[in-house]
C-alpha cells in the first residue's frame, strides 16, 4: 500500500506540473502563469526560509540573554509561527495556502515592527527580530507577486490592514486565516483567483484531485523529515510554560525555600561539635584572661597593703630606735643629775652598733618600699589624678586672672570714655 | 541527585509530553500597543463628521453601479458599497481597482458610471472626456487624503522643505538644491550626519507616486536608488524597520513605528499634516478625493448614481472615510457635493 501511494504519488507529481493554461493569453501571461505544482514547491521552499529567518533570529534573542520572560516569549514566536507555518504549507487548496500565507505573515510583521511589538518585549534585541520578520513579509509577497495581479495584491493588502484596524486587541496573529480577514470582499478576491484571475494555472476538478493525493503524500514526507525539530521546539515551550505557571513559580519557590531551610539546619547540626568546642575555648580564653587580670590586680593591692604595712612598721621602728639612741646621748639641762654612769660596756656598744645597724636597715627597707609604692600603679593613678586636679586647678586660676584683667582692662577704657564725655559736657 | 533535581526532571519529561501530544498553540502575548495602529480614535471620527446631514433614503433604489479607482480610494468606495446595500438591498456594485489613469478613461469610454481618483485629473484626460462628450465631467468632493513623508520613529529630523524633498528624491534637482546623500545634509547632527537616507518610494502610476513628482519634483525624473514598494502599508513598514529610511505614501498607513514630517512650502511655511491643513489646501501635498460623473449640463444625474453620492457624501459615509484613514469633507464641501447632484 505504501509502495503504491509513493509510485501514484510521483506519478501524480509529474502530472499536475503540467496543468493546463488559459485560452487566449498573451506569450507575456503564460511565462508568468505558476503551475499548481511550482506553487507547491515554492510555498514548501518559503515555509523552511520562514523557519530559518525566524528561528534564527529567536535563536540570538535567546541567547545569553539573562532575561527569562525575553527568552520564553521569542520561543513563543518562534512556535507559534512554524506551526501556523506548517498548517499553511500542508493545505491542500493552493489560493488559500498563498492567501493565509500572506495574512500570517503580514498581521505577525504589523503586530512587531509597526505596532512596535518588537520594541517593547526585546528592547535592545529588537532589530534582530524586526529584520527577520520583515524579510519574511517582504518574501511572503514576492512569492504571492508570481500568482496574483497588483489589484489583487492591494485589495489583499488593504484587507489585512483594515482587519488589524478593527481587531487591534487580538494578539495570537498566526492562526489567523484569509477566510476570517477578508469577508465578502475576500470571498471575492478567492472566487477570482479560482477563476483564473491571477498568474496561477486554473485547477480543473481532475487535477485538483489527483492534486490532493499527491500533497497527501508529500505532507506525509513533510511531517517525517519536520516532526522532531517541531517536538522539540514544543517540548522547551511547554517546559517554559509550565516553569512560568505561578503555581509552578509558588512551588518551587517553596521547594527552594524548604531546601534552603534544610540545608541551614543541616550545616548547623554539623557544625555544632566545632561551634562548642570554639565556644568553650573562647571562654576559657575569657576566663584566663580575666583571672590573670584580677591576679594581677591582687597581687598588686597585695604588694601596696605589704609596702604599706612595711613601710608602717619600718617608720615605727626607726622611731623607737631614734628615741632610745637620743634618749640614751643626750640630756636635758635642769634635768636630774644623771646617776653614774656605768663603767664603758663593750656589749652596749654593740648593742648600740647593732641598734644602729637595724635603723639603716629600716631606712633602706623604707626607700625600697616607698620606691615599690611609689612605682604601683594605685600610687602613679593618685599621682596622675593629683596632678591632673593641680593642673585643673592652676589652669582655672590663671583663666580667672585673664579674665579679671580683661575686665579690668575694658571698665578702665570705659572709665576713661565717660569721663572724657563728661568733661566735655561740663561748661567752660 | 537531590530532591530539587529529580523534580525539575520531572517537570521536564511532563512538559516534553505535554509538548508532543498535546499540539498546543501558544499565545504570543505582546505588550499593549501605544496607539492604535491607524492612529485616529473613534471619539475623533465621530467628531469629524459631527456637522455633516444624514443620509435619508425617500425611496427604494435598483441596479448596479459600476465604479473604478486608485488605492486607497477603492478600499472607501468598497466599504461604501457595502454598508450602502445594507440600506438598497437591491442595488449591486462592480467595483475595480486600476492605476492613476485608468478611471478618467474607462469614464471617458462609458464603461463605468463612478471614477473614483485621488489626485487631479490631468489636462489631458478632461480634454479626451470633453472631445468626446462635448462637457467636462462633474466632480464630487467625498473625502481628503495627503502624501505622508514618513521617517523612522527614531529619526529626529522634524521638517522638511519641498525643496529639501526635491533634493532627496529627484535624479536632477529642480527647485535648486543640492542632491541628499546623507542625512546630516537634512541638517542632521551626530551619529545620523553621516547615515546614508534609504529611500522608499511607490511604482510608477500609483496616486502617491504621480503626486509627488508633480507636486515636488515638478515633473522631474526619480533617482535611480529608490527602492520601490507596491504597497503603501509595507512601504511604511519598511520605514518602521530600518532607522535610515524615509519614505511617501498615504496618510492612511500612519503606524506607531514611524513619524509623519511637517513640511515647509513654497510659501515658506511649515505646516503638519492635519485634516485642517488639507482641507484648507495648505499641506503641499495634501489631495483632494473625489468621484467623477458624467452629468450632461442641465440634465439630472442618474438616480441611483446620485443617491449612492449624497450616501458618499453624509455623516455616515464620510464616517466610513474616516475610518479607512482618510480625512472626512466638511459642511461647506458637502454642500457644494449636494448642489452639484440637484
Amino acid at each position: 500500500m505504501n509502495r503504491f501511494l509513493l509510485v501514484l504519488a510521483c506519478s501524480l507529481i509529474v502530472a499536475g506540473s503540467g496543468c493546463a493554461s488559459g485560452p487566449g493569453e498573451s506569450k507575456a501571461e503564460k511565462a508568468r502563469r505558476l503551475s499548481v505544482a511550482e506553487l507547491d514547491n515554492a510555498i514548501d521552499a518559503y515555509a523552511d526560509r520562514y523557519t530559518v529567518l525566524i528561528g534564527s533570529a529567536v535563536d540570538q534573542i535567546k541567547a545569553n540573554n539573562p532575561d527569562a520572560g525575553q527568552r520564553r516569549l521569542a520561543h513563543r514566536i518562534k512556535l507559534s509561527g512554524l506551526l501556523a507555518m506548517n498548517d499553511i504549507a500542508s493545505s491542500d487548496d493552493p489560493y488559500t495556502q498563498t492567501l493565509d500565507l500572506l495574512v500570517m505573515v503580514t498581521l505577525q510583521s504589523h503586530i512587531w515592527i509597526d505596532e512596535l511589538g518588537a520594541e517593547r518585549a526585546f528592547g535592545d534585541r529588537a532589530p534582530i527580530l524586526v529584520q527577520a520578520l520583515r524579510q519574511a513579509r517582504v518574501e511572503a509577497w514576492q512569492l504571492a507577486a508570481r500568482v496574483m495581479t497588483d489589484e489583487q495584491l492591494d485589495t489583499v493588502d488593504f484587507l489585512i490592514w483594515d482587519w488589524r484596524r478593527k481587531n487591534p486587541g487580538i494578539e495570537q496573529v498566526e492562526f489567523v486565516k484569509f477566510e476570517g480577514v477578508g469577508g465578502t470582499r475576500g470571498s471575492g478576491v478567492v472566487t477570482e483567483l479560482r477563476s483564473g484571475g491571477g498568474f496561477l494555472a486554473p485547477i480543473t476538478e481532475t487535477n485538483a484531485e489527483l492534486r490532493q493525493y499527491r500533497r497527501l503524500a508529500e505532507r506525509a514526507f513533510w511531517y517525517g523529515k519536520r516532526a522532531p525539530s517541531i517536538a522539540g521546539i514544543q517540548a522547551e515551550a511547554a517546559a517554559n510554560e509550565i516553569l512560568a505557571a505561578p503555581e509552578v513559580g509558588a512551588l518551587i519557590g517553596s521547594i527552594n525555600r524548604t531546601s534552603e531551610a534544610a540545608d541551614r539546619v543541616s550545616q548547623s547540626v554539623a557544625a555544632f561539635p566545632q561551634t562548642i568546642e570554639r565556644e568553650r575555648k573562647a571562654a576559657v580564653a575569657a576566663l584566663d584572661e580575666r583571672t590573670g587580670t584580677l591576679k594581677d590586680l591582687m597581687g598588686q593591692a597585695t604588694q601596696l597593703t605589704g609596702s604599706v604595712e612595711r613601710v608602717t612598721a619600718n617608720l615605727n621602728s626607726l622611731a623607737k630606735n631614734v628615741d632610745s639612741f637620743v634618749e640614751k646621748n643626750s640630756s636635758k639641762p635642769g634635768d636630774p643629775p644623771a646617776p653614774p654612769g656605768r663603767p664603758f660596756d663593750i656589749t652596749e656598744y654593740g648593742t648600740t652598733a647593732g641598734k644602729v645597724n637595724d635603723l639603716v636597715r629600716g631606712l633602706n627597707q623604707l626607700t625600697e618600699n616607698t620606691d615599690r609604692l611609689s612605682q604601683s600603679q594605685g600610687w602613679r593613678g593618685g599621682l596622675h589624678e593629683l596632678s591632673d586636679a593641680a593642673d585643673r586647678r592652676v589652669r582655672f586660676v590663671f583663666t580667672n586672672i585673664y579674665i579679671a584683667l580683661g575686665l579690668g582692662f575694658v571698665l578702665a577704657v570705659c572709665y576713661r570714655f565717660i569721663a572724657t564725655r563728661l568733661a566735655a559736657r561740663r561748661p567752660r | 541527585m537531590n530532591r530539587r533535581q529529580i523534580l525539575f526532571a520531572a517537570l521536564l519529561v511532563a512538559a516534553a509530553g505535554a509538548g508532543v501530544h498535546g499540539q498546543t498553540r501558544p499565545a504570543t502575548t505582546v505588550p499593549a500597543p501605544a496607539t492604535r495602529p491607524a492612529g485616529v480614535s473613534q471619539a475623533e471620527i465621530m467628531a469629524q463628521v459631527a456637522d455633516l446631514e444624514l443620509y435619508a433614503p425617500s425611496r427604494s433604489q435598483a441596479g448596479t453601479i459600476r465604479a473604478l479607482g486608485t488605492s486607497p480610494f477603492t478600499h472607501v468606495l468598497h466599504n461604501w458599497a457595502a454598508e450602502y446595500r445594507r440600506l438598497q438591498p437591491r442595488v449591486g456594485f462592480d467595483i475595480h481597482p486600476g492605476t492613476s489613469d485608468e478611471p478618467m478613461a474607462a469614464l471617458t469610454a462609458g464603461r463605468i458610471d463612478l471614477a473614483a481618483l485621488s489626485r487631479p485629473p490631468a489636462p489631458a484626460e478632461i480634454a479626451a472626456f470633453k472631445k468626446k462628450h462635448g462637457y467636462e465631467p462633474t466632480a464630487l468632493v467625498v473625502g481628503v487624503g495627503a502624501v505622508a513623508l514618513y521617517v523612522n520613529h527614531r529619526n529626529p529630523l522634524k521638517s522638511i522643505s519641498l525643496a529639501q524633498l526635491d533634493a532627496l528624491y529627484g535624479r536632477e534637482p529642480r527647485r535648486g538644491g543640492a542632491k541628499v546623500e546623507r542625512w546630516g545634509d537634512l541638517g542632521l547632527t551626530g551619529a545620523w550626519a553621516a547615515l546614508a537616507p534609504a529611500r522608499l518610494g511607490r511604482p510608477a502610476r500609483r496616486a502617491d507616486n504621480d503626486l509627488f513628482k508633480a507636486l515636488v519634483l515638478g515633473g522631474g525624473e526619480f533617482r535611480l536608488d529608490i527602492r520601490e514598494e507596491s504597497m503603501p502599508s509595507s512601504l511604511v513598514q519598511g520605514v518602521g524597520a530600518n532607522p535610515a529610511a524615509v519614505g511617501f505614501a498615504s496618510i492612511a498607513f500612519v503606524t506607531p513605528a514611524v513619524r509623519v514630517l511637517t513640511v515647509e512650502g513654497d510659501d515658506g511655511v511649515v505646516h503638519p499634516l492635519t485634516r485642517d491643513t488639507c482641507l484648507a489646501g495648505e499641506y503641499p501635498l495634501a489631495r483632494q478625493l473625489r468621484l467623477y460623473v458624467n452629468r450632461p449640463p442641465g440634465k439630472p444625474l442618474g438616480e441611483l448614481v446620485q443617491d449612492f453620492a449624497w450616501f458618499a457624501s453624509s455623516h455616515y459615509g464620510q464616517q466610513l472615510v474616516a475610518e479607512a484613514g482618510l480625512f472626512p469633507i466638511n459642511r461647506a464641501l458637502e454642500r457644494q457635493n449636494n448642489d452639484k447632484l440637484k
